[in-house]
């Protein structure tokens, strides 16, 4: 069987998704750090671009979409959803 | 493609040596349902953080320490590094060991930069009165920002030692998933950084 031999269009698409995580990071700090967007906007933003990002490393980083990942895909939604609520319910407890 | 086969390469690697085996198959998949733990203990104590992080009971705010520069560049450092484990799990599956052992080199070598800047971050903060008994916010924010560190500690030893192994056995079909695994877990470790730097940094920021 033959090696792996990465093509350009892989190659091209770690690059690019690369660049848009840089990028990503940079809209954040610079949606905080501006005086021009107000911080009731921001801090949505902010983690709407974090949960994009990580859905990029997960993705391309993480070969999570390729074929053969459909225990792996469970594992860590499982994993994701429990996350979530456990979040959701100690921010509540902040409220009563 | 090159035909030559140096010393300590096997001709024969499949494409994906690290799925090769089912030793290899059984590996990921036990890392990625531990990295599903992972991400539910690494909740907790986001979750805890944000319950907790008003109360600063006099001593100092996130909003008065945090400098967002410092954030960015560890941000950069962690993120680079992410990119250089790919690049290292691809020479790899090429059957390139010299370029994986570089790209694994200037994978731990981001590691430590970030590791040394966390470092400075922390005794800075110690000095300006933030301390672990502090405050419930200082007890939260070391415990999350510090478990991600102690995360980033525990991959660059891990890794460093897969580099020395990696020195005597070379690449091959019980090698592989092992920089495999350690790779998915470094990317782990970014994608935590990544709600840290947003949760905690700057959101802490502005309130």
């Amino acid at each position: 069987m033959p090696r792996r031999k990465i093509s350009r269009r892989e190659f091209r698409q770690l690059l690019v998704s690369f660049a848009l995580m840089i990028a990503l990071t940079v809209l954040a700090f610079y949606a905080i750090s501006s005086e021009n967007i107000d911080n009731s906007f921001a801090i949505p933003f902010v983690v709407v671009l974090a949960i994009l990002q990580v859905a990029v490393q997960l993705i391309i980083f993480m070969h999570l979409k390729e074929d053969g990942h459909g225990y792996e895909r469970i594992f860590i939604s499982a994993g994701v959803l429990i996350a979530t609520v456990t979040v959701a319910i100690l921010i509540h407890t902040r409220m009563l | 493609m090159q035909t030559g086969i140096k010393a300590n390469q096997s001709a024969s690697l499949p494409e994906h040596p690290e799925r090769a085996t089912l030793e290899g198959k059984n590996k990921v998949l036990g890392v990625w349902f531990f990295l599903g733990g992972e991400t539910v203990l690494f909740a907790s104590f986001f979750g805890t953080f944000l319950a907790l992080r008003d109360g600063t009971a006099n001593g100092p705010s996130g909003a008065e320490l945090f400098s967002l520069p410092l954030v960015f560049i560890m941000t950069m450092l962690l993120l680079t590094s992410s990119l250089t484990s790919v690049l290292a799990v691809w020479a790899m599956q090429s059957n390139e060991y010299r370029k994986m052992q570089r790209w694994l080199t200037l994978t731990v070598l981001l590691g430590f930069g970030f590791l040394a800047f966390e470092i400075f971050e922390f005794v800075e903060y110690a000095h300006q009165g933030l301390r672990f008994s502090t405050s419930a916010f200082s007890s939260a924010f070391y415990t999350l920002v510090g478990c991600h560190g102690a995360h980033v500690t525990f991959g660059l030893i891990w890794i460093i030692l897969l580099q020395l192994q990696g020195m005597k056995k070379g690449i091959n079909l019980t090698t592989a998933p092992k920089y495999y695994v350690a790779s998915l877990y470094w990317h782990f470790i970014d994608v935590v950084w990544v709600f840290i730097f947003t949760v905690v940094y700057l959101m802490g920021k502005v309130g």
